[in-house]
């Protein structure tokens, strides 16, 4: 690797310099923003101020005659109090969720019966106590205001006793006709029971249907083990990954699970400690997704490539018999796959190949061959039976199932349909129209969240809209990839005259049994048996997992037996006039079920780092042959339907390729009303692809135009431009403030993070333009002095410092090694932090609000950039520059380290985020949180302040937990020290990987001092002797030497 | 008109007086009025004044006078969860019921509770004790650190409707927070009220009062309380 061409960029226009950026980072000073209209909207009228002044006096007058009270409270005890109920004390609940088949268990944080916050259950083998974007995020859903409310039943408004009732009256008048159901995928116990039920008293055929559908893995399965399984793969003991377009650090699959077995071989100390090897991950894929951005090698290859590269990997491993097949490799391509399979076959028995659900059954069927012929079945990975689909016929899959489905419907053979929770009218693929195909069923029982495109097609007068209950509201059970069960444990009960779908179906079937506790429960008693069974149920809904023998199926032993009937696919190398088109599914969108979701929506993508909408993706070259540029309004065109989208240049994409996000441009997204304090204007976010889908392919599209139709769309991007002022030391390759090496390099240097040395052994640049600049690297405040005991804390203070004196110091350690970029730590911060979400307008204007947010950064060219992800939120550097130019003293220092904000004493001046280095304090510009719906306010935090206008706020390391951790630790003070030492900021309890550390540094035996001493550690800015709290773990790199090394193609794509 | 066709009418000259009106009024009434005003606002505008006795009716006329006085009940009879959790609890219908399903079981003054009670429906108590919603009291810590609850509540033993005794106010609690020597006693005489200033100076002379004293280091950073 030549390092000396490898440079750090942020966005495009910065790394060729456009005349764009150095216009706007020449400016110490943005533009003034013209705010006059939207202020106009908000500030009060003058006659709303002359009746605030008049207020103002008369209250003042009053002042001497009687007393004022700030409003009258009331305090509402409990009439019977619960035993375990004691308010201010939350308790946590075990439950389990999914979202597109994967299940994950759940621990919910409940303030006297409010569920708050969404925590993983450690015990679940799918996520080992983390969570994702996804399922942190559900909570909100919960306390959707845009819910469906009330049934209604043929037209007529009605509530959960008439809902039942007419459930049952169509059940009874259903014999001998014609049912049909339709659900997403359901891994659960019960539905497959009630599945079951339905065929045996309706002969119902059972549908599923997921827009994002793994349809592809399934006909491979079918075709290698002659059965439908689903591959788990483990990462425990994966020491070489190659990933066919499998986005497993990103929404595929247990991702969760897989991010943190496969972050284990990354942390470098444990794995050199072992004198083990550092796992090495290829990826080779079309788009630039989050697992290709943490890949050691990423192969750029168009759709059809990563075929044609599995083929020459199995071919290169003897794996099957010559077949061929994809898009033709190119000479550099060719190299990279003998390489690949040469390390695959190094590590026998540590190697493992995943295919993503975007890539043709013969690549899954590939990579399933491959991993028998690598000995990977067993220990890495593991084939289980799919028990997403009940009553699944073979050889049909999602796609072909909504299909038949919708050419039953428009026979007319089908008189009853059930659809139980899915959305097709939005997410079918446009040459299915199940619209059409759903006008023509003659009764329809929708069971829904929300008011959505498949609710408004229905035909009222014969069709009961019934509302879904939330995962919190109801009972059930579901089973993950793995057969681990969970019982679904409500945390509140139903808010609205809502259903579950286990309900549903027992009242359709006319069941004496309707309530969803006593089904599950009754079920379960029945399997398992009479005896000590009250026991057991208790300990299953505590622990919130099912021991393994009461899993619906183990591993299966079926043989491999090759490819089956799977040929490889024909096709032709997309050019600039027939390009290719990959669907994925929105890391913040899904499938579009996250819409009405502000906390999903406001989330940046890892990799465009765009928010509230999606883009037609394309990469740099190709951008520059359409003559298009970020933000143009496009037109793409494909299987023979045109959609617009907005034009965005995504640097390592393939060329060629356009690639469409799921899930945007919902009719019904009514996120303005979830968030009302937030000023966005339009209701529609994004761009709906699906017309553009067939259900044929429906990943991927050939031949596909795009063309300028004129115009631009506002984009919301996050990280576009830098803060800095070009300024000699202020560039950023003196400020170094992302560091990595080569497992070679770090081996010659360990300590080639610490200051002096930065990056692949260099020297940093320059370092007299640091003197210039600091002439005298050591504290404005004199030093602190961490030995003062406590007695010593009352002494008067020496100027303007706080002594760090107290008992415990508080430190944070982010390993960039571990870190994916998969903003997990983002949405657990919004959660416990009551965060506000502002909308796409004031996003624009960059004021966000996140207190930990994850930059981007790419390295190297714009063809083929490697990228690093790296979190930031404050980092509570022992002197800040905050604190000095507060003219309130509203942010000062705490004598455990933590840099203070409080709230009631900030007059929003904003000197203090002028002043710092980092850019994370976050202003309240609008009173976000103020008329927000009451549902809404549910959710909140209530230890934490909600913050109104004017005030700035920012990262405390969670302070509210430290000091529940302080005070649990006091009253237990036999455990202590475990208590204290398990505090942890929602940040690093929620991610996946375990990247953050979080500890006393006063405790020699903390891991988080451990981790500060290791000789990766190093602090941001550091020569402005900020003696942050929070340090970084230089990335390591694991690159192969003898991987074919990327022509240099810097420059060969200009920004216009 | 000119000034020499109109003389000065004598009548129409303001007296020489008038001059000083001016020296007057921003020599003298300036000055008297605004330290009036700042004095006003410090006195009349501090929760001394505008929170101390606030003593709002009640849905039920509950006398702690009654009970906590005379019949002597511990505070945490009612008040559970004092010593573990943030707040103190108010207790439950049912705590009431205890004892006035014998007791008093036709009381006029008691039909709310009963009503509470059939109904399982809260009653509406009138919060007293309030601390502003982004400071976060915690009584637990309090209680564990030997702060007697009559050090913030005051003599409730006395009070037949309850009304709020200290201001809350922040300076109020750093007061203590600073010398929390002054509000110190044995952990068991928590509840005790009327403890006497005599009695503490024996406990903080004692062997388990210096040590109390030694490790209460109650915080004095904004984060202690406020997050």
């Amino acid at each position: 690797m030549n390092n000396n061409t490898r440079k750090y960029w942020r966005s495009r226009e910065e790394l060729h310099q456009s005349p764009v950026y150095l216009a706007e980072a020449a400016k110490e000073f943005q533009d003034e923003l013209d705010v006059s209209k939207e202020e106009s909207k908000h500030d009060p009228s003058r006659r709303g101020f002359m009746g605030w002044v008049s207020a103002g006096l008369a209250a003042s007058g009053l002042s001497g005659c009687e007393i004022i009270r700030r409003p009258e409270e009331k305090i509402l005890p409990y009439s019977v109090a619960s035993e375990e109920i004691l308010p201010s004390i939350p308790q946590y609940y075990a439950t389990v969720t999914q979202a597109g088949g994967e299940v994950v268990g759940l621990l919910v944080e409940s303030h006297e019966g409010r569920p708050t916050k969404v925590e993983g259950n450690p015990e679940h083998r799918s996520n080992y106590g983390a969570l994702n974007n996804f399922q942190q995020s559900t909570i909100i859903d919960l306390y959707d205001p845009q819910r469906l409310r009330s049934p209604k039943l043929n037209g007529k408004a009605g509530n959960r006793a008439g809902a039942e009732k007419a459930l049952k009256d169509l059940g009874s008048s259903l014999a001998g006709k014609k049912v049909a159901v339709l659900s997403g995928y359901a891994p659960s116990v019960q539905l497959h029971a009630m599945a079951q039920k339905m065929a045996a008293k309706f002969g119902a055929a059972w549908y599923t249907y997921e827009s994002v559908s793994d349809d592809n893995q399934t006909a491979a399965m079918e075709a290698v083990f002659g059965e439908a399984l689903r591959p788990r793969y483990s990462f425990k003991s994966a020491l070489a990954v190659l990933s066919l377009d499998n986005d497993f650090l990103g929404n595929e699959g247990p991702s969760v699970a897989y991010a943190n077995e496969w972050a284990e071989n990354r942390r470098v100390d444990k794995v050199t400690a072992k004198d083990a090897k550092l796992s090495r991950l290829y990826a080779v894929e079309a788009r630039y997704s989050l697992t290709g951005s943490n890949a050691d090698h990423r192969v750029r290859a168009s759709h059809g490539q990563v075929e044609a590269f599995a083929i020459a990997v199995a071919a290169e491993l003897g794996v099957t018999s010559a077949i061929k097949g994809g898009v033709a490799l190119d000479a550099r391509q060719v190299k990279a796959a003998k390489v690949v399979a040469a390390d695959l076959k190094a590590n026998q028995g540590h190697a493992l190949v995943l295919a993503g659900r975007g890539q043709p059954a013969v690549v899954h069927a590939l990579a399933a061959m491959i991993n028998e012929k690598l000995g990977a079945r067993g220990n890495l990975v593991k084939y289980y039976t799919d028990y997403r689909r009940p009553q699944y016929k073979a050889g049909t899959g999602d796609m072909k199932g909504i299909q038949e489905l919708s050419k039953a419907l428009n026979s007319g053979s089908i008189d009853a349909l059930i659809m139980l929770g899915t959305n097709p009218v939005y997410s079918a693929p446009a040459d299915v129209d199940f619209k059409s195909a759903l006008a023509k069923a003659k009764t329809v029982v929708y069971l829904s969240n929300e008011a959505n495109e498949t609710s408004k097609a229905l035909k009222a007068e014969s069709s009961l809209l019934i509302p879904q209950s939330h995962g919190f509201e109801a009972w059930g059970d579901l089973v993950s990839i793995d057969g681990q069960v969970s019982i679904q444990q409500p945390l509140i009960a139903p808010l609205f005259d809502s259903m579950s779908d286990i309900e549903v179906l027992a009242s359709l079937l006319g069941e004496t049994e309707t309530s969803g506790y006593k089904i599950v429960r009754g079920a379960w008693k029945n399997a398992v048996g009479a005896v000590g069974f009250h026991k057991q149920w208790r300990r299953w809904l505590h622990a919130g997992v099912l021991a393994d023998s009461n899993a619906p199926f183990q591993a299966s032993s079926a043989v491999a037996r090759g490819l089956g009937t799977l040929t490889a696919t024909t096709a032709k190398a997309p050019s600039s006039d027939r390009l290719d088109v990959v669907f994925v599914a929105g890391h913040n969108s899904y499938d579009g079920r996250f819409a009405n979701n502000a906390w999903l929506q406001e989330l940046p993508d890892p990799m465009t780092k765009i928010t509230w909408d999606n883009a037609a993706l394309v990469s740099p070259a190709t951008a520059k042959k359409l003559g298009v540029e970020d933000e143009d309004m496009v037109k793409v065109s494909a299987n023979g339907k045109e959609i617009s989208s907005v034009a965005w240049v995504m640097p390592g994409q393939a060329d060629d390729t356009v690639v469409l996000t799921l899930g945007y441009g919902r009719e019904f997204s009514n996120y303005l009303e979830y968030h009302r304090g937030s000023y966005h204007e339009s209701d529609i976010t994004g761009f709906d692809v699906t017309p553009v889908r067939s259900s044929a392919n429906a990943f991927f599209a050939a031949g596909a135009k795009v063309s300028k139709s004129g115009g631009t769309y506002d984009v919301a991007a996050v990280q576009r431009y830098s803060n800095s002022r070009q300024e000699p030391g202020f560039d950023f390759e003196a400020r170094a403030l992302v560091r990595e090496a080569n497992v070679e390099e770090y081996k010659a240097n360990p300590t080639f993070a610490k200051p002096g040395i930065i990056r692949h052994g260099q020297p940093m640049p320059d370092q007299s333009k640091f003197a210039v600049l600091h002439p005298e690297e050591r504290s404005i405040f004199g030093d602190f002095d961490y030995t003062l005991d406590n007695d010593d804390r009352r002494a008067p203070l020496r100027d303007n410092q706080a002594l760090l004196a107290g008992k415990h110091q508080w430190g944070m350690v982010i390993d960039l090694n571990t870190c994916t970029g998969c903003n997990a730590c983002m949405v657990a911060c919004v959660s416990e932090n009551n965060i506000s979400m502002v909308g796409k307008d004031q996003v624009r204007r960059g004021r966000e609000m996140h207190w930990i947010r994850m930059d981007r950064y790419f390295v190297g060219s714009d063809a083929e950039p490697e990228i690093v992800h790296q979190p930031i939120a404050c980092q509570q550097c022992e002197t800040a520059p905050c604190e000095n130019v507060c003219p309130v003293a509203a942010t000062v220092h705490s004598p455990e380290g933590l840099n203070d904000m409080v709230y009631n004493r900030c007059i929003g001046t904003r000197y203090c985020a002028n002043n710092c280095p980092f850019k994370v304090r976050r202003f309240n510009f609008y009173n976000y949180a103020k008329g927000q719906d009451e549902l809404v306010q549910m959710q909140r935090n209530p230890n934490v302040t909600v913050r109104f206008r004017g005030v700035m706020e920012k990262c405390t390391y969670c302070v509210q937990r430290i000091n529940k951790g302080k005070r649990r630790a006091a009253l237990n003070a036999d455990v202590a020290e475990q208590i204290i030492s398990r505090i942890t900021p929602a940040c690093a309890q929620g991610c996946p990987t375990q990247a953050i550390t979080f500890g006393d540094l006063k405790n020699e035996k903390s891991e988080v001092n451990r981790l500060k001493k290791t000789a990766r550690d190093y602090t941001l800015l550091s020569e402005l002797n900020l003696q942050s709290r929070t340090s970084f773990l230089a990335k390591i790199r694991n690159p192969n030497p003898d991987f074919p090394q990327a022509a240099d193609a810097e420059g060969s794509t200009q920004a216009g | 008109m000119s000034e020499k066709e109109t003389p000065p009418n004598e009548h129409w000259v303001f007296p020489k007086w008038h001059n000083k009106i001016p020296l007057i009024f921003f020599g003298v009434i300036g000055p008297v009025v605004t330290i009036a005003a700042i004095a006003g606002v410090w006195y009349y505008f501090s929760p001394k004044f505008t929170d101390v006795g606030y003593t709002p009716e009640q849905p039920v006329p509950y006398s702690h006078k009654l009970h906590a006085g005379e019949l002597g009940l511990d505070c945490r009879y009612c008040h559970t969860g004092v010593e573990k959790a943030s707040s103190a609890r108010v207790p439950p219908t049912q705590t009431c019921m205890n004892c006035h399903t014998q007791i008093k079981t036709n009381s006029p003054k008691l039909r709310k509770v009963r009503e509470s009670w059939i109904e399982n429906k809260p009653i509406e108590w009138v919060k007293i004790h309030k601390t502003p919603d982004y400071a976060y009291f915690e009584h637990s810590a309090h209680i564990q650190a030997g702060v007697g609850c009559e050090s913030c509540h005051g003599r409730i033993d006395q009070m037949v409707e309850v009304g709020l005794a200290e201001p809350l106010n922040m300076g109020w609690c750093l007061d203590c927070h600073r010398e929390p020597e002054r509000h110190l006693r044995p952990t068991s005489e928590v509840t005790t009220m009327g403890y006497t200033d005599v009695q503490r100076a024996e406990y903080l002379a004692t062997d388990e009062g210096k040590a109390a004293k030694e490790s209460v280091n109650p915080p004095q950073h904004c984060s202690g309380c406020h997050r």
